[in-house]
């Protein structure tokens, strides 16, 4: 077996898709931890509804319709999401086959106080296991059809006088416990999608702007350093007057600070042999028998993934010593290798061993640790991964995995409770409708309906009550007069019961407020008042089983009435728990990616700003100060070289968007038939769209020009022109640019 | 010392004034050399010192050297800033003129904001570097297009409050225009230009004593919560 940790792939896609499936997980276990809760409690329903001819067949479909989910539960870290997938399209089918199966061999009705048949007793983990997998439409029309059919089997076996009214009543209860779950999953699945969208997005412009920030760094310090340096000794050595030997000792101390720049940053990128050396290194320190072979291409790394290989391949490494060892001593000695290699420009570390290796299902803890440290430490990376592969008696495989990807990057604020809560607004809206016109068809209908007025009337006004006002506010937690209002209405309406039906009535539906309160009191679970919810159940169950027992009713009746929904608040206390767990988890992950992704982004981007400064540093200036930096006097034209530099290199940090072909040149001849020029740029990170315009444009006024001054200015941007050129020669004017031409 | 320092001012006050002294400071050692020589050939101006940062042109003329103008360059290797040079300068009783090699914008407004008499580039021709000297020796301000740029160019230009005239004057002379140029695109005479050119520079100098802390705390919030980022990996 085999566990999955997101593998090379197509990130970040895949990386995406694992958030969201983390969540997913997650509900399968809370559908597992249910499943055993509603089997135990069906468990004597099942050995009741058992004898007959088709005993044997109801067991197996009482094994699969709990099985499954069960399974579902253990496995729900471990299994691969495709094989959950299965459990959950088994179990959709299994459910429909079991009502199936009592429709086709049952026929009587069940003795009345006993008539609810054993499948009919847990429908929302089907419907929910459906709604984590598919897309919400199919959810919501399993959701109706197993509404549907559960109404069909109640009225089946139903020991009422109205049939068919106790089969609609049913179904359209369970029509409102499922939505209410339902609902919740498709918009929890929902919303961990959007988050993760949202995050991808601002992912990239948080690391947009940091590499923004880095760029603009870099080119201050090199600019600083053309200031300072360059700039000075050009313009000292072409205005004259200093002496050579002075002269060279500058140009060689400017080239020297070139120079320096030219040395990467310190601690950012290692060379691939680095993490070769280190590898072998760790091998014949640790594990001096094993074989290492390493296959990597001259590249570059950055150091902190090279030291992230080194840890996790000692940790894969020490784990196997630790572990590997045969079970029968007289074995073959086990074999381990330590490999690494290129494989599509994803570099790769290879960590295995041919030794006892391990299933999963019963692996030790401190081994699980030891998987999810090496994962962890991987992970931590953009586009870092790992894999642990192991089967008894197959050995363990580590695999290590980093691929260099600047694509994904960003920012990430956690989805509030009020966002949520909005999105979810259409959702509660329709369920509350539902709850209220469900609870007004169970309480107004069916036999005892002449005698509902003015008590059951009153009880069902404050149930609704409830319902509206827990669900009232976004504000999270519900705020306290909220919640005392909702408890206060739940308790009246549990008292007018009391006095309303009796513990012994059997009609089918008559304890419909039970149900009632405790949907409400899920609602308050999931507006994070847990505790405020278990106590009040826990004082509607003290009510009841009091209320049973003054009635000359045993304890045991008592419970039976209200044990039931402590498994709907059971199951919607996990869920919840499962949903907040999961979303703060993203958001966690999501804002240490973006650190980590945003300082990759400019690690690099600072790298290739300073390299691009430094080539046009280079090309521009390099000749001129070599020649400086021989001591020999300087003849006029090379003085007159040496200010033509200067100012080339002054346009470009002062007009970079007017440092292009053909002012470049116009410029140059401009300055070497005497005239001043000077080039401005204040339109900050905004330049002119239609830069070509206008540079032919600043270009045609220096080539008309042979003596004085001639001044263009890239104005900021939001003025109405785009550009002054002043001439200011034998003539003076003043020529504005706009976007439309000149003026 | 105190005393003596004080009645160094005192006396350097009411001594008639028969030249003007200036200092350069400048930590690249040929362009300091090379500007004391072209300086030295103005009338009127001596060239009392060429240090490398502010501290030295202080420590070495506290209580005996009268200093009218310190030609400053904006870029200094010992890490100071340009409104700690500034503001040193100027509580010793130094005007400051402020030399740059390059155009970086960010620091000629800092300067102008501090209240320096003008920003000049190095490069512009010698005849047009002397006439600033002998200006700014004066106290009288510089109007170069680098600096009117560099305004016209800010942000939060709109803080200093100008008069449309004067935005307009600024903007003139950022595009290049000197005085009779601008006098003649605004209809205005020669001096009445050079009368708003003062307004602007002293408008703009107040906001920035004004602002100075704003704006140190700014750059330090900069520091502080968006560089580092790019080393947090």
């Amino acid at each position: 077996m085999s566990r999955e940790t997101p593998g090379i792939g197509d990130y970040p896609h895949q990386r995406r898709d694992d958030e969201v499936n983390r969540l997913t997980r997650l509900i399968y276990l809370v559908l597992g931890v249910c499943a055993v809760f509603f089997g135990a409690m069906s468990l004597p329903l099942l050995l009741a509804q058992s004898r007959g001819p088709d005993g044997p067949l109801v067991v197996v479909c009482w094994l699969l319709v709990f099985g499954l989910p069960v399974a579902m539960g253990v496995l729900f870290l471990r299994a691969p999401l495709r094989v959950l997938r299965v459990l959950v399209t088994a179990e959709a089918v299994v459910f429909v086959l079991a009502i199936a199966q009592w429709l086709v061999f049952r026929d009587g009705r069940l003795p009345a106080g006993n008539d609810i048949p054993w499948v009919i007793t847990f429908t929302a983990i089907p419907a929910v296991s459906v709604a984590t997998v598919a897309r919400p439409a199919l959810a919501w029309s399993y959701v109706v059809l197993v509404s549907g059919l559960s109404g069909w089997v109640r009225a089946w076996s139903s020991a009422g006088a109205d049939v068919r009214l106790i089969g609609a009543k049913d179904a359209l209860y369970t029509l409102l416990l499922l939505s209410v779950f339902v609902g919740l999953t498709i918009v929890v699945r929902r919303i961990a999608a959007r988050v993760e969208a949202e995050a991808e997005a601002d992912r990239a412009a948080y690391a947009e702007s940091a590499a923004r920030l880095a760029r603009k760094h870099e080119r201050l310090t090199v600019d600083a350093l053309i200031h300072d340096s360059v700039l000075s000794v050009l313009l000292m050595a072409g205005r004259g007057g200093i002496d050579a030997a002075a002269l060279a000792v500058s140009a060689r101390q400017t080239l020297a600070k070139i120079n320096g720049l030219n040395a990467p940053p310190p601690a950012t990128l290692v060379s691939a042999s680095e993490l070769e050396y280190r590898l072998r290194l760790l091998t014949a320190e640790l594990a001096p028998d094993a074989s290492f072979t390493a296959d990597l291409p001259p590249r570059l790394l950055p150091g902190p993934v090279v030291d992230a290989f080194v840890l996790a391949a000692g940790e894969a490494l020490r784990n196997s010593l630790r572990h590997s060892q045969p079970r029968h001593p007289s074995s073959q000695p086990v074999t381990r290798a330590v490999e690494v290699s290129d494989e599509g420009g994803t570099v790769v570390v290879r960590v295995r061993d041919d030794g006892a290796g391990f299933d999963s299902a019963d692996v030790a803890a401190d081994r699980l640790g030891i998987a999810r440290s090496i994962v962890a430490r991987m992970s931590a990376f953009v586009g870092g991964s790992a894999s642990v592969s192991s089967r008894p008696g197959a050995g363990t495989e580590v695999t290590l995995c980093w691929t260099a990807d600047k694509k994904a990057s960003g920012g990430e604020k956690p989805a509030s409770f009020a966002t949520t809560f909005s999105m979810i607004a259409p959702v509660v809206r329709f369920i509350i409708v539902l709850f209220i016109v469900v609870h007004a068809v169970l309480a107004f209908t069916g036999p005892s309906a002449q005698t509902w007025f003015p008590l059951e009337f009153l009880a069902f006004l404050a149930v609704s009550g409830a319902a509206v006002l827990s669900t009232r506010t976004a504000e999270n937690p519900l705020p306290a007069r909220h919640t005392w209002g909702t408890v206060a209405l739940l308790a009246v309406a549990d008292l007018l019961m009391c006095f309303e039906v009796t513990p012994q009535d059997t009609a089918a539906f008559a304890h419909w407020y039970l149900g009632a309160i405790t949907l409400v009191l899920l609602v308050l679970a999931m507006r994070s008042r847990n505790r405020v919810a278990w106590l009040c159940y826990a004082g509607l169950f003290l009510t009841t089983v009091s209320w049973a027992v003054l009635s000359g009713l045993t304890v045991a009746v008592g419970v039976g009435l209200v044990i039931r929904h402590a498994g709907t608040l059971l199951a919607g206390t996990l869920w919840v728990f499962a949903a907040r767990r999961s979303m703060a988890a993203l958001a966690e992950l999501n804002r240490q990616r973006t650190v980590r992704d945003a300082g990759e982004l400019a690690e690099t981007t600072a790298i290739e700003e300073r390299q691009a400064q430094l080539a046009r540093l280079g090309s521009l200036a390099r000749p001129a100060l070599e020649r400086l930096a021989h001591p020999e006097p300087l003849s006029a034209k090379e003085r007159a070289e040496c200010l033509q530099v200067e100012a080339t290199l002054r346009d470009a940090i002062r007009a970079p968007s007017l440092f292009v072909e053909p002012v470049i040149k116009a410029a140059r001849a401009a300055r070497s038939r005497g005239v001043e020029v000077t080039l401005l740029d204040d339109s900050a990170d905004q330049p002119p769209a239609d830069i070509d315009s206008l540079a032919a444009t600043v270009a045609d006024e220096l080539a008309g020009v042979d003596a004085g001054r001639v001044t263009a200015r890239v104005l900021p941007p939001g003025r109405e022109a785009l550009a002054t050129i002043v001439v200011d020669s034998h003539e003076r004017r003043i020529v504005t640019v706009t976007a439309d031409g000149v003026l | 010392m105190v005393l003596e320092w004080r009645l160094g001012q005192l006396h350097l006050r009411e001594r008639p004034v028969v030249g003007y002294r200036v200092a350069l400071i400048d930590d690249h050692e040929i362009v300091a050399r090379g500007f004391a020589a072209m300086f030295s050939s103005i009338p009127d101006i001596e060239v009392t010192a060429s240090v490398a940062t502010v501290a030295e042109l202080l420590d070495a003329t506290a209580g005996h050297e009268r200093v009218d103008l310190a030609i400053l360059d904006l870029r200094l290797s010992d890490g100071s800033s340009v409104y700690e040079n500034v503001e040193r300068l100027r509580a010793a009783d130094i005007e400051v003129l402020a030399f740059t090699a390059g155009d970086d914008a960010g620091a000629m407004r800092a300067a102008a904001r501090s209240g320096v008499l003008g920003v000049v580039v190095k490069s512009e021709p010698a005849a047009v570097l002397l006439e600033a000297v002998a200006h700014a020796a004066a106290g009288e301000p510089v109007a170069s297009t680098a600096w009117a740029a560099a305004l016209d160019g800010d942000p939060e230009l709109a803080d200093a409050g100008l008069s449309p005239r004067e935005r307009q004057v600024l903007s003139l002379y950022a595009s290049g225009a000197q005085a009779p140029l601008v006098a003649e695109e605004t209809g205005l005479s020669e001096s009445t230009v050079i009368d708003y050119i003062r307004r602007v520079r002293s408008k703009y100098g107040k906001v920035g004593r004004e602002a100075n802390t704003k704006v140190d705390l700014y750059k330090r919030a900069l520091e502080d919560g968006i560089l580092p980022v790019p080393g947090q990996s």
